[in-house]
């Protein structure tokens, strides 16, 4: 059963900035790009890279991830000697058990599970970037440059830096700082929460770490640097191309709006297919009063109304002189005749009826913001929710 | 849950009316609806009524018919026990042409598939038609009248609705009318039966004997006529049978209407079960305009469409303009195309400012891989 390399994909967040959004779903399996849910993407990058096995972590609200999940069949990874595994933490003899305390103790909780396979490699994955990357190059740069430790970056503008990992290369091109979140920023190459260890030495620095009462048992924070200062090669591997994450409303919405260009992220190329597990629907029916424009649609959808600039999951409805503009609807969602969604996220199954209004255009001012509903919410007939709201429950028209 | 039925679809020749779309094909696997194959619905007929045993019968030209049906997992019936058992044309006699005269010479050639069925009955259906069909509500009443043989039949007359059933007072038909032109008596059959295996068995070996191919004209009329009887289950909602280009394209456009849709495509329950494909979402740009149309993902459109049924991958460029068509898999329209009452199959390439115009009687076909 060895493996060459094998992923680990940190999938146990809550995405608490998302707020009603995940109240009752893990981040990852947020429906995202209209096909797709978040976890597709870096599923679908490890079956594209040949990675055939794939363990996914869990922790926050799993169950409806792991339905997703299943046996890992519509990313071509459930090979008889591969496969998607879910790895929710659990108690040993003896013991009580713990929940995963960091992104670190995740992978360390689940050491077992990696010796099983006998990998030399172990890369890395967060459940909530939206990419595409050829792992097997990365690998390919790791092995080429003995690293112990490949970090994937990408170069961010010099304020933004502020909020990402942040790594100085030195004159050989290794890695030789790394600051997590730097008020001061000494360079703009941004860790992408990617990584390609070399198991051996990846084992040996959890098993340390562990026992380090003041760790946050976190990669960024506790492993990278452990790492470094223990005079390992740590190597950045320089990414081009598209890359988001997307843990807040604003950068949930602004990475669907990106879906609409395909210029920044193909999503039809045959070459590199991104695969989801797709509800058994028929085609979208476009009715004869409906103008669609620039805005992605899905299987199952009935529109015939005005959908502009608008992400579209599978199974929304725009009914007849209802109006979708710059608004991101998740699976489900209807607004009904006489309807206008703006700037806003509609969560799965939201109705908006007839005659109400969610969201506007930006104003220019502070408060603005995307207007978010929560999954299952009903904005009842006539009724507004205001720019930057976050809906959680019914609302009628006062 | 274990049910006591096994499903049986025979995939024949083609009717030579559906010309270039059977071209590389059997009418069984003849796209439709943006993203179905005709098989497909009787498949998930059988699947929706909680069939997990299905045999397919093949005659020729099934090399696409095997593409899509693979192990059966997209229709859930890719199983360790049982699930889907693919039955190509295998222990015929030397001298057989490979060509099946009739449904009875197809079952024939697989026999001993079926005298090792071990459910009690066998649902029997071809898979040229159009429909989503309640067949568990059949199976009931063909369980609780205690029939040895239930067909499924409709009101009207449509294209080859010639072997109509009669009911007597009690339910039960005992006569078979074949009826070729016009409106006759009684309902006509969908050819959809479900009959004991037994009863399947004995007729198979009447047949053969008396050397009979048809189903209807001699194993049904050969049953009634040794005073057998058929529970009649009505289904009075969407489904036609595919036997021509016009036939295609006419059932093609009846999608553009809600109601057929709705019978055809249930919000809640009974869903058609096809082929995945890992595809994006389709894509509308600034200069599209699209209406009345049913359109697949992981389209490209920029173009602007009426009336048309857009099956997964296709790509409308600019300017195109299109009304009354029906674009299959992966065909590319160039760049100020205009087509109207064109059936693309897939694969194709229509060039930049290319002219074609079918009419309703007389719909263009583009055949597989062309470019024109």
């Amino acid at each position: 059963m060895k493996k060459e390399c094998i992923a680990m994909l940190l999938a146990g967040g809550q995405g608490s900035r998302l707020y009603a959004l995940t109240a009752n779903v893990a981040k990852p399996n947020l429906p995202f790009g209209g096909k797709y849910r978040i976890i597709d993407f870096p599923l679908s990058n490890c079956a594209n890279s040949g990675i055939d096995t794939v363990g996914v972590l869990t922790q926050y609200r799993p169950m409806k991830l792991n339905a997703y999940l299943g046996t890992g069949q519509p990313w071509d990874l459930s090979a008889d000697d591969g496969g998607v595994f879910i790895l929710p933490p659990y108690m040993s003899a003896g013991e009580k058990g713990n929940w995963f305390s960091g992104t670190a103790n995740a992978i360390y909780q689940n050491i077992d599970f990696i010796d099983v396979r006998d990998p030399e490699y172990v890369l890395i994955l967060s459940g909530d970037h939206i990419y595409k990357m050829d792992y097997a190059d990365m690998l390919r740069e790791h092995k080429e440059k003995g690293a112990a430790c490949t970090i994937a970056v990408i170069q961010v503008g010099m304020e933004e830096a502020k909020r990402f990992g942040i790594m100085s290369t030195g004159d050989d091109g290794y890695i030789n700082q790394f600051e997590e979140k730097p008020a001061h920023p000494k360079s703009d190459l941004a860790s992408m929460g990617i990584y390609i260890f070399t198991w051996s030495k990846l084992r040996k620095a959890l098993i340390e770490d562990e026992a380090d009462p003041d760790s946050q048992q976190d990669f960024g924070k506790n492993i990278i640097p452990n790492l470094l200062a223990a005079g390992e090669k740590l190597w950045p591997y320089h990414f081009q191309g598209y890359w988001r994450d997307v843990g807040t409303i604003t950068s949930l919405w602004d990475a669907n709006m990106d879906m609409l260009s395909p210029e920044l992220i193909d999503l039809y190329d045959r070459n590199w297919p991104i695969m989801s597990r797709s509800p058994i629907r028929p085609p979208q029916v476009v009715g004869p009063e409906a103008d669609v424009r620039h805005s992605i649609v899905t299987e199952g959808c009935i529109v015939d109304g005005s959908v502009f600039n608008s992400v579209l999951s599978s199974q929304v409805t725009v009914e007849k002189g209802a109006r979708v503009e710059y608004s991101v609807l998740m699976p489900g969602a209807v607004v009904e005749a006489g309807a206008e969604v703006r700037f806003a996220i509609l969560g799965e199954n939201v109705r908006v009826c007839r005659g109400a209004h969610v969201g506007t255009e930006p104003d220019g001012t502070d408060s603005w913001g995307v207007a978010t509903c929560g999954p299952d919410v009903t904005v009842g007939p006539g009724a507004m929710v205001a720019p930057g709201a976050m809906l959680y429950d019914d609302l009628v028209a006062t | 849950m274990r049910n006591d039925l096994h499903g049986i679809i025979y995939t024949l020749s083609a009717e030579p009316a559906l010309r270039e779309l059977v071209e590389h094909r059997n009418s069984a696997s003849i796209p439709f609806g943006g993203r179905y194959r005709l098989i497909d619905f009787a498949l998930s007929m059988m699947v929706n009524a909680g069939i997990r045993d299905v045999g397919v019968i093949m005659e020729r030209d099934y090399q696409s018919l095997l593409d899509h049906l693979s192990n059966g997992a997209d229709w859930g019936l890719a199983r360790r026990s049982g699930g889907l058992r693919l039955l190509p044309p295998f222990g015929l006699p030397e001298a057989h042409s490979g060509h099946f005269s009739g449904c009875m010479e197809a079952l024939r050639s697989v026999r001993s598939y079926i005298r090792d069925i071990t459910q009690e009955d066998i649902v029997l259906c071809a898979a040229d038609w159009v429909g989503n069909i309640d067949l568990a509500a059949a199976v009931e009443l063909h369980r609780s009248t205690g029939a040895e043989m239930t067909a499924v039949c409709s009101e009207g007359y449509g294209p080859f609705a010639h072997h109509r059933l009669v009911k007597d007072p009690d339910g039960f038909a005992r006569h078979l009318l074949f009826s070729e032109g016009g409106p006759g008596e009684g309902l006509f059959s969908r050819e959809i039966y479900i009959l004991k295996r037994e009863l399947l068995l004995q007729l198979m070996d009447y047949c053969s004997d008396a050397l009979h191919n048809h189903f209807h004209r001699d194993a049904v009329a050969h049953y009634l006529a040794q005073g057998g009887k058929i529970a009649v289950y009505e289904h009075n909602q969407y489904a036609r049978r595919i036997t021509s280009v016009r036939d295609y394209y006419d059932a093609s456009m009846e999608l553009h209407q809600p109601q057929m849709m709705a019978e055809l495509f249930p919000a809640d329950g009974l869903p058609i079960r096809t082929k995945e494909r890992a595809e994006a979402s389709t894509y509308y740009s600034d200069t599209a305009k699209v209406n009345s149309s049913l359109v697949a993902d992981g389209c490209y459109i920029e173009g602007e469409l009426d009336h048309c049924i857009l099956f997964r991958g296709v790509r409308v460029a600019k300017g195109a303009k299109l009304k009354n068509c029906v674009v299959m898999q992966d065909t590319v329209i160039g760049a100020g195309a205009q087509l109207r009452c064109v059936i693309a199959d897939k694969d194709c390439v229509v060039t930049d400012n290319c002219f074609l115009a079918g009419t309703d009687r007389l719909p263009v076909v583009i055949p597989k891989g062309e470019r024109v």
